[in-house]
């Protein structure tokens, strides 16, 4: 495709995409970790599913199941402000398996992995909510005297677009920040179907996502963070299990980690600039294999065609708050 | 045993499949009774679970061998010397 045709199909894709500048096309400016991470990890990834919006049809069921544990425990955070743990759990069920119903076909929501189902996921949301209702964090109250919950962040990033002089804004959301053993902690749970081990904890330090959470943490609410909690929430076919890990982040890496985004939001700005976002072939057989593999084993003129033929479509704007999406 | 299935694995498949037929009800006309139920079955799958890992840790000690004497400990003088005045 010649650059013509990519500017049409950009400008097109990102239209009503907020976090896209209007002035040069394919140009991100609302930025979240999961952009910047899949544009260090591959730039013509980053064209495919954050531009462009290819995914794959069937949308990650690991997503899907993260995102509904990620809901239920917000719904049992707000819950528990007006209602004890049985209540907040019954609710918390409810609206679960209201959501995991597919009203149209009249069924439940169907999935083809034995670990991440409906069945699993209930059970893991209770047996996880049962396990830590009681835990010794303390969730910190901001400025503002609301509690630092569910917490939808975007603040100026300190660095601007050379050409267009538009700003880039760091944006994302944050489940919960807490007190713990006197330090203020930002809390996240991830699931996954891997052992809890020293390996997976480790996964996350250095790591993209929670390095913007802590930065967000001093500069979005003004609280200086120095360690993310991990939840860790293993799904397994006949049991979940949970186990809590610590991800750090001292000063003077959070300071480090922002000053090299610069470098990141730079290579951005000249990928949208000149219309090329290259393949990072180092990457595809990384996080289990690439979803866009296949078309990249296809020729550069056919490699729209195969999107489009065999790829669902979605819009990736992290501007949006969470439920938007 | 039933029918050569181990008991703790047939409760189970029985549990899933009463929990199946209440989760495959549309929720939106669940009463309060349907949540009471899932959540309960859900806890008596974590407790069979914990006690089925309790038993097979109980049953591993066991089968642990037992230590009959400290061979780590020197053997007292007065035992080597008897032993040596026996020619053993």
């Amino acid at each position: 495709m010649n650059d013509q045709g990519l500017r049409e199909l950009i400008i097109e894709a990102t239209k009503d995409n907020e976090s896209f500048s209007k002035k040069m096309p394919g140009l991100q400016l609302g930025i979240d970790s999961t952009s910047l991470g899949e544009y260090k990890v591959c730039p013509r990834k980053y064209l495919f599913g954050q531009i462009l919006g290819f995914t794959p049809q069937d949308t990650s069921v690991h997503l899907v199941f993260g995102i509904h544990v990620h809901k239920a425990l917000e719904r049992y955070a707000h819950a528990r402000a007006h209602a004890g743990h049985e209540e907040a759990l019954e609710e918390v069920v409810q609206k679960l398996l209201e959501d995991t119903w597919d009203k149209t076909r009249n069924r439940p929501w169907l999935s083809s992995d034995p670990n991440k189902n409906r069945m699993t996921l209930l059970r893991t949301v209770v047996w996880y909510l049962d396990r830590f209702q009681e835990d010794s964090m303390e969730t910190v109250i901001l400025a503002n005297g609301r509690p630092a919950v569910e917490l939808s962040f975007r603040f100026d990033s300190g660095y601007k677009s050379s050409v267009t002089k538009e700003e880039f804004i760091f944006c994302g959301h944050i489940d919960r920040i807490a007190k713990f053993n006197g330090m203020t902690v930002i809390l996240d749970p991830k699931t996954t179907k891997s052992g809890l081990g020293a390996y997976f904890f480790n996964s996350f330090t250095p790591g993209n996502q929670f390095s913007m959470y802590a930065l967000a943490g001093q500069v979005a609410f003004q609280q200086k963070i120095s360690m993310i909690i991990v939840d860790g929430i293993q799904v397994l076919v006949g049991e979940s299990r949970f186990q809590r890990g610590l991800a750090p982040r001292s000063p003077e890496i959070i300071a480090e980690w922002h000053h090299e985004q610069g470098f990141w939001l730079a290579q951005m700005e000249t990928s949208a600039q000149f219309l090329s976002w290259p393949g990072n072939d180092k990457s595809c057989g990384q996080y289990g294999g690439c979803q866009f593999r296949e078309v990249c084993e296809k020729g550069p003129n056919q490699r729209l065609q195969w999107l489009r033929d065999n790829y669902a479509k979605r819009q990736w704007d992290p501007l949006k708050v969470r439920g938007e999406i | 045993m039933t029918g050569g299935i181990p008991l703790s694995l047939a409760l189970e498949e029985a549990l899933i499949e009463s929990l199946d037929v209440v989760m495959g009800k549309d929720p939106h006309g669940y009463a309060q009774q349907d949540r009471r139920r899932i959540i309960l079955a859900l806890r008596e799958q974590r407790e069979r679970l914990e006690n089925l890992g309790s038993q097979s840790a109980a049953a591993k000690t066991k089968r642990a061998p037992v230590v009959k004497a400290d061979l780590s400990r020197p053997v007292p003088a007065e035992i080597l010397r008897e032993a040596e005045e026996a020619g053993i």
